[in-house]
């Protein structure tokens, strides 16, 4: 099968790879062998606009297609030198990955200090055919876990206690902003100093410029005092009836108090009430994880592989 | 029978012009609590004209607006509307882009009769088309059935249309199946 390697440097072909994601994410039960395509939209709408880890979806993107110009694969560089593939289940060859790997080896690779050239991917522990193919290509498993999280909105959501003199609500409008921003800052850059605070709130327009962004699932929790103490922020994706949490936090001095559950406990009676069947949530570090595992129910671990070039 | 419907379509790959000025009124997203209500109540003199009683309950049972919010194409984001000076919602749309065909649909769309002819629903509109555009919405569509509704997207979304005229069938009904 003869298939033709493509940037994707076109608007079309990007909103083209977000319903490829979804094709492929049906196709594989609803699991996260590939992006979910709410990862795709916050890649673009946050890593790349505004954490500018990668320069543009023209640079971190490559599709392949076959014959009848039907995206068949898609690869993502997240930044860094982090990949992630996703191949349609139909179409899947060794080649294919081959192909994509030696494409991300030759354009995706990010340089160490010591000169180094390296590149790295997040594999599921149990999928052994993935981990044999890049062990044949030289990568070698690394420290660093993903906890992937899913729940399927099946059986009721039980209420959680909820501290006195907290609110829980939808995130404001443009007024917020500083509020929302400072909450985020706290929530996870609390061991530096304030001072290194930029201010910088335009990074939410962005967020919410989001395709899959809607603002009645920005759910924040606020404090007597009116400040934004917590907030969850999903993206749901109506076609495929499932969602993601990408943003869960709490503001430092708010923690311990049950408002990380309260926040996502809203979130997810919304899911549930606009008609979603399952939400996803990834850890790559304790507090999170934590949370993650005391609200969902699954749990997929992905190892880190990586390659010095 | 005579009634028409006209489906006016409009593509956004092209520039959009500027929302115009509407000194003394802002443009924005809805929001909650009380404005949900002004917003209810909005819905009676935006469509039913001088009927109180509809404006009202309207008002007075809120229940129907929150099942519209838990459809899945709603997004508060995406429901606008005008608010005059003294906080009274003067005119309102409500837009449902779908991200799959990259297509949206206004519906629906109104102005309270004391803020009309000051360019409000031409104004909320475009601002909308700007805010479904930004999202990756490539085509738009609206329906009007009344003169004065399609004066108004004509001049908003240019000439594209589709006209959906209503054929009738008298259906026969068997005696046997009268009880």
């Amino acid at each position: 099968m003869k298939l033709t390697l493509h940037i994707c440097d076109k608007e079309d072909k990007f909103w083209r790879a977000r319903n490829f994601l979804r094709e492929v994410f049906l196709l594989n039960d609803r699991l996260e062998h590939s992006w979910h395509v709410a990862r795709l939209d916050y890649w673009r709408w946050h890593y790349i606009l505004t954490c500018n880890i990668c320069k543009s979806v023209e640079a971190g993107m490559a599709l392949w297609e076959n014959a009848d110009a039907k995206i068949v694969a898609a690869l993502n560089h997240l930044g860094g030198s982090e990949l992630r593939l996703h191949v349609h289940p139909q179409f899947y060859s060794a080649n294919l990955e081959h192909e994509m790997l030696a494409y991300a080896e030759e354009n995706y690779f990010a340089t160490a200090e010591d000169g180094r050239r390296y590149i790295y991917l997040p594999i599921f522990q149990d999928d052994t055919r993935r981990q044999g193919l890049v062990q044949s290509r030289g990568y070698k498993k690394q420290e660093g876990w993903g906890h992937h999280y899913r729940r399927d909105l099946n059986s009721p959501i039980p209420d959680v206690p909820f501290p006195d003199g907290y609110v829980i609500r939808l995130m404001g409008g443009v007024e917020e902003y500083p509020a929302r921003s400072w909450c985020s800052w706290r929530a996870f850059h609390n061991d530096e100093p304030d001072s290194n605070y930029d201010g910088d709130y335009a990074w939410y327009a962005n967020l919410q410029s989001a395709p899959l962004y809607r603002r009645d699932l920005d759910v924040v929790a606020s404090a007597p005092d009116g400040s934004i103490a917590a907030f969850c922020t999903i993206f749901y994706d109506d076609y495929t009836r499932s969602a993601v949490t990408v943003l869960v936090g709490v503001a430092a001095e708010h923690w311990r108090r049950g408002l990380g559950k309260a926040v996502m406990t809203e979130g997810l009676s919304r899911l549930k009430t606009l008609g979603c069947t399952r939400v996803f949530s990834t850890a790559h570090e304790e507090p999170a994880d934590a949370l993650y595992r005391s609200m969902l129910k699954d749990m997929k671990i992905t190892d880190t592989w990586l390659k010095v070039l | 029978m005579d009634l028409k419907e006209y489906k006016h379509h409009c593509s956004l790959d092209d520039p959009l012009p500027d929302v115009p000025a509407t000194p003394g009124y802002t443009i924005r997203a809805l929001g909650n609590g009380l404005e949900l209500l002004e917003r209810c109540y909005a819905m009676g003199p935006g469509f039913y004209k001088d009927d109180v009683n509809a404006t009202r309950a309207k008002r007075d049972h809120p229940g129907w607006y929150r099942s519209l919010q838990s459809a899945r194409l709603y997004r508060c984001d995406l429901d606008l509307i005008v608010v005059a000076s003294h906080g009274n919602i003067a005119a309102f749309c409500s837009i449902w882009f779908d991200d799959v065909t990259r297509t949206a649909c206004f519906e629906p769309v109104a102005i309270v009769p004391a803020h009309q002819r000051r360019g409000l629903a031409r104004a909320i509109m475009i601002e909308g088309m700007h805010r479904i555009k930004h999202m990756g919405c490539k085509v738009v569509f609206v329906s009007g059935s009344s003169a004065v509704a399609n004066a108004l997207y004509f001049s908003v979304m240019g000439g594209e249309h589709d006209i959906y005229e209503l054929w009738e069938k008298l259906l026969k009904v068997e005696r046997n199946y009268i009880r």
